[in-house]
């Protein structure tokens, strides 16, 4: 069933992948095909590729094809992302030319097109992981916006032979959204690279003087400024915390759509220089920064994982999250970090709190160790490569015994120029 | 000598009074099997992309080149009707889209089903022809991946249908119109201003493009040599 060279060839279809990153979904498949890799895997990723950087390149094990997303014109971003998928459907056909696929691995409702298609085209079968649902992150389904992603979302799970959800949240609500079948869904973790944080080495105060005083204590936000992760419910909190704690700093990475409206409630609660909006930072930025913040805040009203707090127990910073989702199974309260509230500014202020106050400090630093050796034990990349692995044998196993098949010359591996390709 | 000039009189009067053509004989690697893509087929619609779509089939069909029609047909879709001689496929878009641009571009995974399952079955496909730039998407990706030539019929193009208007979904019209003038290995239009308007706004180079009428009395004749043609060319670039 594999490849020429003995190994299992799996494309992954990510609209999203390093350099280019959105939200935590570039960082999973990223993280996920170097492991994968590694554990003896041939990764092969299909994506987007923007100012000029296209084509394809192999890095660490991991083949990347790069369409050219830039200048697509369109009404808006969701035809947009339809009009990329028809650019990777063309790009598939070289893929498919080059490697003899085995596993089409599909991420999320933006690639839905594109991997229905090949999944039949190629009669390849199709794996989908779900990172996280339209109906969860707007907390409903009301324009024909989110209409269309959510019956995307649902072609996907219903075309996927197997899928793959990061939380036993998201399997649930995989299974209440579309009526599918728990037998059909596994839940693997996302992981972290712990080895990240620990290489760190740079002058802690120093670096911490570009984002606040030295005696302030930083708390930090990191996510997408949207309406699920909830920032504006930790801006509700910064009074209550500012109270007791004088000497907190905010500091806010990330953007978004819903920035203006937080920046406003921050000038509204916060006295000027309390609150610091960075936008995006780069990755080394923002792992030291994890690294330097006294505390940790994910405030998310809805998180199907929460790779977030998995990065803060890596980083050894305490982490205070909001009882919800991926985020209720990562953590155990008082033991790997605090939990508090969902949607309820007065108790992530208690968290906060809690976390800075001298009195729990023994507690605190308990707490940050526990956390530490759980995310070693339990939450590695190469963790989630083992278990995606088993789950690609077993719908192999499976494929082995249907006629579903693709006729063999759909492989051929003739270098037949068709115009506009090449 | 004499012989050879004689036999080959003889032989020119038999083709003139058989009505046949001579390119026909010369382009004797017909194709086998060809799939029309249409947005519209009777008896849902009765417009000039339906009439077409239909009048093709017709004469493959007699021409006995085993045809399928794939149309979009939501109280339809599944079925598969033979309408003799040739088989109409009725898909449905699976998802529900909010403009003509999205519900294409979905559509699209649909029919590629449709198609790659009919590649599946029958061994091999020749030609696929779609028509109307809402079979563009399609059609454009399954030519990449079956690695089988495409042809497209264009019934008009964006810039006539919205004159001076310049926005994000007239121009994502028009990028995939143009992808498909660009792609295709033959065009085919009904009229001779529109073959110049796909010139001055695609830059679609003029001898790609056929004038082909289905009131046409050679109609069929000329379809068949268009088909014969590509599928020849193709054959002999893989064969290269």
């Amino acid at each position: 069933m594999e490849g020429d060279d003995g190994k299992i060839t799996v494309l992954h279809i990510s609209w999203e992948f390093p350099p280019f990153k959105v939200g935590g979904l570039g960082t999973h498949v990223y993280q996920l095909t170097r492991a994968q890799a590694r554990a003896g895997i041939k990764p092969v990723v299909l994506t987007c590729g923007f100012e000029g950087k296209y084509g394809k390149e192999e890095k660490d094990g991991v083949a990347v094809y790069r369409i050219n997303a830039d200048n697509i014109p369109a009404e808006d971003f969701f035809s947009w992302v339809l009009q990329m998928n028809m650019l990777l459907q063309i790009e598939a056909a070289r893929i498919f030319r080059e490697n003899r696929v085995n596993i089409i691995h599909a991420h999320d409702w933006l690639s839905t097109t594109t991997a229905v298609a090949l999944k039949h085209i190629y009669r390849v079968p199709l794996i989908a992981t779900i990172h996280a649902l339209e109906s969860g992150r707007y907390g409903g389904i009301r324009g024909d916006r989110q209409v269309l992603i959510h019956d995307l979302e649902g072609k996907l799970v219903f075309e996927a032979w197997r899928v793959i959800c990061c939380s036993n949240f998201m399997k649930y609500s995989v299974v209440s959204t579309f009526a599918t079948p728990e037998d059909k869904i596994d839940v693997v973790p996302n992981g972290v690279e712990t080895a990240e944080f620990d290489s760190l080495e740079f002058d802690e105060q120093e670096f911490k003087n570009r984002f606040a005083l030295p005696h302030e204590k930083i708390v930090l936000f990191v996510g997408r400024h949207v309406w699920e992760k909830g920032l504006d419910i930790l801006m509700g909190a910064v009074p209550m915390i500012l109270e007791k704690h004088p000497e907190a700093k905010f500091v806010v990475t990330g953007d978004g759509y819903h920035r203006q409206h937080c920046e406003w409630l921050a000038k509204q609660n916060a006295p000027e220089g309390k609150v610091l909006f960075t936008g995006y930072v780069d990755d080394d930025t923002l792992r030291k920064l994890m690294k330097i913040a006294d505390v940790i805040v994910v405030p998310s009203r809805y998180e199907p994982f929460g790779i977030v707090a998995l990065e803060a127990m890596a980083a050894r910073t305490p982490v205070v999250v909001a009882d919800t989702g991926g985020l209720s199974e990562i953590v155990e309260h008082e033991k790997t970090g605090i939990k508090v509230w969902v949607e309820n500014s007065e108790s992530l202020a208690w968290g906060v709190n809690y976390v800075l106050d001298e009195d729990h400090r023994k507690k605190v630093v308990e707490i940050v160790e526990n956390a530490y050796s759980t995310v070693k034990e339990r939450y590695s990349w190469d963790n989630a490569a083992k278990l995606t692995g088993k789950i690609y044998e077993r719908v192999l196993k499976e494929y082995e015994k249907v006629t579903w098949k693709p006729r063999p010359e759909i492989f051929g591996r003739i270098d037949m120029p068709i115009a506009g390709i090449e | 000598m004499v012989d050879q000039l004689l036999s080959q009189k003889i032989a020119e009067k038999i083709i003139k009074r058989l009505g046949i053509d001579e390119r026909d004989i010369e382009y004797s690697k017909k194709p086998k099997t060809v799939v029309l893509i249409t947005p519209d087929f009777f008896p849902r619609m009765s417009n000039e992309v339906s009439y077409t779509t239909k009048e093709i089939a017709q004469h493959l069909a007699t021409r006995g080149v085993n045809t399928h029609v794939v149309s979009y047909d939501p109280w339809k879709a599944g079925q598969v009707e033979d309408f003799g001689g040739f088989t109409v496929h009725y898909v449905t878009n699976p998802v529900r889209a909010y403009s003509p641009l999205t519900w294409t571009l979905t559509l699209s995974m649909e029919v590629s089903r449709v198609i790659a399952d009919i590649f599946h079955e029958e061994g091999n496909i020749d030609l696929i022809h779609a028509h109307e730039w809402l079979s563009f998407p399609a059609g454009i990706h399954l030519q990449a991946a079956l690695r089988k030539p495409l042809l497209v019929n264009y019934y008009s193009i964006e810039h006539m249908r919205t004159p001076g208007l310049c926005n994000g979904y007239t121009e994502a019209v028009k990028q995939i119109e143009w992808m498909a003038s660009y792609e295709s290995k033959r065009i085919f239009v009904n009229q001779d201003w529109l073959k110049n308007l796909l010139h001055i706004h695609y830059s679609t180079p003029p001898e790609k493009v056929n004038v082909l009428n289905p009131e046409d009395r050679e109609f069929d004749k000329k379809i068949i040599r268009n088909y014969t043609w590509v599928v020849r060319q193709w054959r002999e670039m893989m064969e290269k």
